[in-house]
């Protein structure tokens, strides 16, 4: 570990790890001091492989991007993973794409182990992402009320 | 040596994902004084004075035990501090005061940092030491007539022979970019000499030659405001300084406070600092022109923009160069850094503004990516919500009043940086103000600047917000809404001699067939173009090609993704239908025929199939200048694609370049580690010679691949334009045409865009195909560009 040296400020990792990574957590913090590929979150279900591209594109080119999808439906979910083809590229997209918008929404960037297959699917029990399942708001680009909600008001309204 | 680091918070996040940094504790005496020279100056409870003071004479106490590691730390600010260079000078000055053989061991580090940065051709390093030298005298720790001498060293190179003009630059432009800090006291204690080394520097800047300047700058022409070339530009502003008898209220000098101290302090003499003398080697910092943007009428009553050669002009620009210098990779402290910049009375966002486009706009590239200045730029809007704004749209009015004279390579720019921008605040503008390109013939420079940033402004989004988003008299000017064309699948299609064989792929590839199966069914196909056609060219097949690729990317179109799995699965048999460079150009052609209306798609299927290896750099080049491509030669994503072609051909000769370095290193590691008699561990990889050597003809190969893709980018063009020239001679019409002003600069975007690349193949360039029987309108780009290193 010692010998790479640990990036800073907006190119730093940050606290998340990835719980179904497979092997130790030395590893997979190893795996991310090397890795090329990006995590993007809080996209649209509607943003398309054409728009990230432009706008990940302007932090160096784009090696591979791979749309998160919903398990179940197979369709766009609100992630997925950019990979480019030095760790300065996707340093830069972390310094200057972080927190500005795509598609009208503020994205957020952060550093990935690297894809694997199975990692483009959500995790969230109804197909989607997990923070889909439990959050309160209506959020109209992914899909209005998070999964738990939708649930009781259609219930309610049965 | 540590950078300070600040607490920070990301408030565009909301989950555990925030980015909090925690300031570091010193740990040890060391630790703590790296911390306390390099945080002095900051915002404090205590006033400058105090500080200075009390850390003077902390260090004064730790002289004896850590009298080597303080200097270190103080060199080290010398170049990695600079905003705060006066505070520096003045601790040194103290210091001095109160121990005369620390300031003459503080001198002398900083002397031999200094040669070595010559040496090294470390230009801006070097710099900031020679004006820290310089304001010494300032403090009373350096004698004026030494730092004269060292200034009249520097000067002398001007009368050396037969070196290149950019080695005298960089020394007089260290020499002038410090008299700002130190011309009063030249003046007073030195006058006579002073004026002597000015009457050879003048003399210098007056016989300099200037054919570089054409080909750095931003617009063609000289209103409203002048491009100055910058040893012009800050010579006149130092000429400015001595007629105001080298006063000005700018820099801010703590040591002043101190005179009663520093004024008993004794001085000490400069050794002796020769320029190390010119070789080959030596790489030199390219000229530069200075940007002006906005003047005194076009900022907020109440403030003042100092003119063009007021000193004060260069000095801000310089401290806010520095700032983003020092910040860029964080460009929220970047944002905050700038704006807290103290100012009096001044419109210090409209010269932040002025200075993020200087640098944005500068050729030959811009010091940092795009990207930067676009990010950066939103983040000084968050900071100032009620201004920054204005100040942006108000320069982007400008800059879009003065684009018929701007370059191309930076109408490129500004278009990438505008639609960027709006994607950022829903692509709200007001596109009525600019309705004068309505009426425009499209190839006009403000009608191909909004189509342009209207197509990227699709990209980011979609046809149809776009089409929601300008008035409806902009219709002539907004992208056709991007689809893939299939002619197999249209009316008229039973006609066409491949359309039965594409129908039956169609279903095979549906059918999840082998890439054998599917080559099966082209085989019967005769040598002919889809449109029925003989073809006599036996070196390629149009039909076969047709067939094929406009069907596998017309089952790809749904997405990059879709297409790029397209491409994988029959690769093998898109090798074998683009054996030759005809082929491949025909296959390109079909792409374009298929995705004419979904540039980007376009973009990222040549950048698919170069990567693949499926079609070669020089069949690119070759498309692009072929008749079928003559009506969009002008548009922007044709250039997009062979920029892109030639930065990949240039990463892959990095790529085996290292790899081939890196194997020798490894080779010569181990034979060393042979001869010392220790064991040569079996998981060390050691390549053997053979295969270097193979590595080596791999690198040659695509060496000469790459100067051929160069010399057959400049020959179409010559030929391009020739032709241009030569018609227009004939029907007695004026050459310069908005499509020459396209042409022209997108040559010059050739080698400027690459330039460091290009000076490598300058002789064969010269001789080869910028001879002397050349027209001069197109001999003059490259001269201009020669001259650029000369």
């Amino acid at each position: 570990m010692s010998k790479v040296r640990r990036p800073d400020g907006s190119a730093a990792l940050s606290q998340y790890r990835d719980q179904h990574f497979k092997g130790s957590r030395h590893d997979q913090e190893k795996a991310l001091l090397k890795s090329t590929t990006l995590y993007i979150g809080n996209l649209s279900y509607h943003t398309t492989e054409e728009q990230i591209h432009e706008l990940f594109g302007r932090a160096g080119d784009v090696k591979r991007i791979i749309m998160g999808l919903d398990k179940v439906r197979k369709t766009p979910c609100g992630f997925c993973f950019v990979e480019y083809y030095t760790r300065l590229d996707a340093e830069n997209a972390l310094r200057y794409i972080n927190g500005t918008r795509l598609d009208d929404r503020i994205v957020r960037t952060d550093w990935d182990a690297g894809f694997k297959e199975g990692r483009q699917f959500g995790r969230g029990k109804s197909g989607g992402q997990v923070r889909d399942e439990y959050r309160t708001d209506y959020d109209e680009g992914r899909g209005g009320y998070g999964k738990l909600v939708a649930v009781k008001i259609t219930r309610r309204d049965q | 040596m540590s950078r300070r680091r600040r607490e920070s918070y990301s408030d565009d996040e909301d989950d555990e994902r925030s980015r909090k940094r925690r300031r570091t504790e010193p740990v040890d005496i060391e630790d703590r004084l790296e911390s306390l020279i390099t945080r002095v100056g900051e915002k404090s409870t205590s006033s400058l004075e105090s500080n200075l003071e009390g850390l003077a004479s902390v260090l004064e106490a730790d002289l004896p035990n850590y009298k080597v590691k303080i200097m270190r730390i103080l060199c080290g600010c010398v170049v990695d501090l600079p905003e705060k260079q006066t505070v520096y000078t003045t601790l040194v000055g103290l210091l001095n005061a109160k121990n005369y053989t620390c300031g003459g061991e503080f001198v002398e580090m900083l002397v031999r940092n200094l040669k070595e940065s010559l040496k090294s051709g470390e230009w801006e390093n070097a710099r900031m030491m020679v004006r820290f030298l310089a304001d010494l005298v300032n403090c009373h720790v350096l004698v004026a007539a030494s730092v004269l001498q060292m200034f009249d060293n520097f000067v002398e190179v001007t009368l050396e022979d037969n070196i290149p003009q950019v080695r005298s630059d960089v020394y007089v432009y260290m020499v002038l970019s410090s008299l700002p800090w130190v011309g009063r006291e030249l003046f007073e204690k030195k006058e006579t000499e002073l004026n002597k080394l000015l009457d050879t520097v003048d003399a210098y800047i007056s016989k300099r030659q200037k054919i570089h300047v054409p080909a750095l700058r931003v617009w063609s022409v000289d209103e409203p405001h002048p491009q100055e070339e910058y040893l012009d530009c800050l010579w006149a502003q130092i000429r400015n300084l001595r007629s105001n008898k080298w006063l000005e209220k700018q820099i801010n000098r703590p040591y002043m406070a101190f005179d009663s101290v520093l004024c008993d302090a004794l001085q000490h003499t400069l050794p002796q600092i020769i320029p190390p003398s010119h070789n080959d080697e030596m790489v030199y910092p390219i000229p530069r022109i200075v940007f002006r943007l906005f003047d005194y009428t076009d900022v907020p009553e109440g403030t003042v923009l100092p003119g063009s050669h007021a000193i004060e002009r260069y000095l801000i620009e310089e401290q806010i160069d520095r700032i983003i210098h020092t910040n860029y990779k964080e460009r929220k402290d970047c944002a905050a850094a700038l704006l807290s910049y103290p100012v009096k009375n001044l419109p210090l966002n409209y010269m932040i503004v002025e200075v993020m486009f200087a640098q944005l706009f500068q050729l030959p590239c811009a010091p940092y990516i795009e990207l930067f200045y676009g990010s950066t730029l939103i983040e000084l809007c968050k900071l100032q919500p009620s201004s920054m704004p204005q100040v942006l749209a108000q320069a982007s009015e400008m800059l879009f009043e003065r684009i018929d004279h701007m370059h191309t390579i930076c109408i490129e720019r500004l278009v990438h940086w505008f639609a960027y921008h709006l994607s950022n605040f829903h692509f709200r503008w007001s596109w009525e103000d600019w309705s004068e390109v309505t009426s425009m013939d499209i190839g006009m420079p403000k009608a191909m600047f909004v189509r342009e940033v209207l197509l990227k402004c699709m990209r980011f989004s979609y046809h149809q917000n776009i089409v929601d988003s300008v008035p409806a008299t902009f219709t002539t000017l907004l992208p056709e809404k991007p689809a893939s064309e299939y002619k197999y699948d249209k009316e008229g299609a039973g006609s066409l001699p491949g359309t039965m064989a594409a129908h039956q792929l169609m279903s095979a590839i549906k059918a999840k067939c082998t890439p054998d199966e599917a080559a099966q069914l082209l085989r019967e196909l005769p040598n002919k173009f889809p449109n029925g056609e003989d073809n006599d060219n036996s070196t390629y097949h149009p039909l076969k090609i047709d067939v094929f690729v406009s069907t596998l990317l017309f089952l790809g179109s749904k997405s990059f993704s879709h297409s790029f799995a397209a491409l994988a699965k029959f690769y093998p048999n898109l090798k074998s239908l683009a054996e030759t460079e005809e082929a491949q150009i025909y296959m390109l052609k079909v792409v374009y025929s298929t995705w004419r209306t979904h540039q980007q798609m376009m973009v990222v299927l040549v950048d698919k199939m170069l990567r693949t290896e499926v079609v070669q750099c020089q069949a690119v080049a070759n498309w692009i200048f072929s008749e079928s491509m003559q009506k969009d030669f002008t548009s922007f994503f044709v250039w997009e694609i062979l920029h892109g072609t030639i930065k990949k051909m240039t990463k892959q000769v990095n790529q085996l370049q290292s790899e081939v370095d890196d194997a020798r290193d490894r080779l010569d590691a181990a034979k060393r580690k042979e001869a010392d008699g220790m064991e040569i561990f079996s998981d060390d990889e050691v390549p053997t010679e053979e295969m270097i050597e193979r590595m080596e003809e791999r690198l040659e190969t695509a060496t000469s691949q790459q100067k051929n893709l160069f010399l057959i980018i400049f020959q179409r063009f010559i030929m391009v334009l020739t032709e241009h020239l030569a018609k227009c001679e004939s029907a007695g019409i004026d050459y310069n045409t908005p499509w020459y002003k396209w042409v022209i600069e997108r040559l010059q975007h050739i080698f400027l865009q690459h330039h460091e690349l290009v000076f490598k193949y300058i002789n064969t360039l010269e001789s080869l195909l910028f001879t002397s029987d050349i027209d001069i309108h197109i001999l003059e780009v490259f001269q201009q560009f020669c001259a650029l290193r000369s």
